[in-house]
């Protein structure tokens, strides 16, 4: 298929084949999968011609990536976009979770950003309590502790 | 730990990079999982915890960061650390968030009660309790800021028995530090000795017209023809700074107040007239200190302005009262605050427009020349010195 020259004006699109951990394979456009640096070095490293391997994505979560992947290459309007990724990461936070550390395993800063935005806005204006248990988070502060800490930064609890 | 303040984004690319290297070792084989721990101490944290750095420096504001403090022990050391201080800086300065709480400060006085402080600010923390710095001791009695440094505020309380106790404060944190009590009201604490002294100056070229702001390591006040500029620390080195452009600038008025003070690094002079149906001011900027080059900042007439309420139309409509320059806005050159009658005025020279700023209207007698003070939350709160520390002269 590489061999077909194009005739019309369009440039000829080079597709980067990825394999999830669970070994399923996504085609996904040069131009949309190089968005991540990590891609990006391990098709500078030969890559290319053959699959990607990608040992921390799992399909569901890498079939969420090529997801997007494609649409911030697809040259959608600036507004567009930012309705879109408000949709992409109003998710659960355990599919929150897998994104983020794929998003930082494939070095996608943009993608990066916007997750660890939504994180931190589901932090605000929540109660330590409320922090913990949504995030799992076991309290090991002493009561004494905890009652020193809240003294301390009083200001931020009122 | 040392050098990780340098090239935020570099740092961050490795870190990303050590992670997804660590992050495949973790996940394929069973290497050393601490492999990584002679990296700077950041960098050692497992992978949710380097997530976790990204997501906390996200939090919209210092208050929210502050109380996640208490979430549990791994979150209280990554923000009590000094590296996630400079990240949160560095990511809200170039990311846009919600505006810093600001408030501002104004010293009155009236006849009967002596001398106290008004604070106006749309932030809750401030006007719940009219914020009167009620967290300091001695706080009974009349309370005035003086000075404003960042979020820190240098304030006196007067007692009835007269005594004078001085603090520095952080209204934020409500941290606070007490200077050595004064027992007379006109003296100078000099850092190095730890000590009050007394300062006399004799002479009518010390008479002052305005007030007296602090300003690079000097006491500044106009005496009517010059601003004169006494250098605590160096005496001999004290200068009168020239103010001949601005007087020799005709107006058709007849100016009759003045107000210094600092705006953006620099320092200015309001003046202002409220006579013959007229009220004006000038403002003017010293561009150059060694030059003494003085530069017209603005020159308004309020009565062509826009006003904000009907109420203010009523306030301006005298002209038995004078036009009393308080002060500027430390950040914003187009802000100046006025008094007229018995309120605070708000004058915006870009946008041309009139606030009152006491709402609702305060009746109070006096405010003090030169007795606004903004203040304004940084990224970061201020620490508040547990001692006070010694300043270098320069």
């Amino acid at each position: 298929m590489a061999s077909s020259e194009s005739t019309t004006t369009s440039t000829t699109t080079k597709v980067l084949r990825l394999k999830s951990s669970d070994n399923e394979i996504f085609g996904v456009e040069e131009k949309a999968a190089l968005q991540s640096e990590t891609i990006k070095s391990l098709a500078e490293d030969g890559y290319s011609e053959d699959v990607i391997p990608l040992f921390n994505v799992e399909k569901k979560t890498l079939a969420k990536i090529v997801e997007w992947l494609n649409k911030h290459a697809s040259g959608s309007s600036k507004e567009e976009l930012k309705r879109w990724d408000a949709d992409f990461v109003d998710v659960d936070k355990d599919v929150l979770y897998d994104l983020l550390l794929a998003s930082n395993y494939l070095n996608i800063e943009v993608l990066l950003h916007q997750l660890a935005q939504k994180v931190a806005d589901m932090i605000k204006g929540k109660k330590p309590e409320e922090i913990r248990q949504l995030f799992g988070i076991k309290n090991d502060f002493t009561p004494e502790e905890e009652a020193e800490i809240r003294r301390e930064n009083a200001w931020a609890f009122e | 730990m040392a050098d990780d303040s340098e090239k935020p984004n570099t740092t961050r690319d490795q870190s990303v990079l050590a992670t997804s290297c660590s992050n495949k070792r973790t996940r394929t084989g069973s290497e050393n999982p601490s492999s990584s721990s002679s990296e700077p101490v950041n960098f050692s944290l497992n992978d949710l915890q380097v997530l976790l750095i990204e997501v906390l420096q996200r939090l919209s504001t210092t208050k929210s960061a502050f109380l996640c403090k208490s979430v549990c022990k791994n979150w209280y050391s990554l923000i009590s650390s000094p590296y996630f201080v400079r990240r949160f800086i560095t990511h809200h300065v170039n990311h846009q968030y919600e505006q810093c709480p600001s408030a501002l400060f104004i010293n009155y006085s009236t006849e009967s009660n002596g001398c106290g402080l008004f604070t106006f600010s749309d932030e809750p923390m401030f006007k719940s309790s009219g914020f009167e710095l009620k967290y300091l001791p001695e706080r009974n009695g009349s309370v005035r800021v003086l000075a404003i440094f960042n979020d820190l505020i240098l304030c006196s309380v007067k007692k009835r028995n007269l005594n004078l106790w001085y603090y520095i404060c952080n209204p934020f944190t409500t941290d606070w530090v007490a200077l050595p009590l004064l027992e007379l009201d006109d003296e100078e604490f000099n850092t190095k000795t730890q000590q009050w002294y007394r300062s006399v100056l004799e002479g009518s070229e010390y008479t002052w017209s305005s007030n007296v702001v602090a300003y690079n390591g000097k006491f500044l006040w106009y005496n009517g023809e010059q601003i004169f500029a006494y250098d605590p620390f160096n005496p001999e080195l004290s200068t009168f700074i020239d103010c001949t452009y601005i007087r020799s600038t005709k107006f058709q008025w007849h100016w009759t107040r003045y107000c210094i003070g600092v705006c953006r690094g620099f320092l200015r002079m309001m003046q202002s007239t409220a006579h013959h149906n007229i009220k004006a001011l000038a403002i003017w900027e010293l561009k150059d200190y060694t030059t003494w080059e003085w530069t017209l900042v603005d020159k308004v007439y309020l009565d062509g302005m826009i006003l904000e309420n009907s109420f203010l139309e009523k306030i301006l409509d005298g002209n038995e009262y004078t036009l009393q320059p308080l002060g500027f806005h430390p950040n914003d050159g187009a802000i100046v605050y006025l008094q007229f009658r018995t309120f605070v005025i708000s004058c915006n020279t870009q946008t041309r427009e009139l606030k009152m700023v006491d709402d609702p209207p305060g009746e109070k007698d006096f405010y003090d020349q030169g007795g606004v003070f903004r203040i304004e939350l940084p990224l970061w709160p201020t620490p508040v010195p547990k001692r006070i520390e010694v300043l270098p002269s320069s």
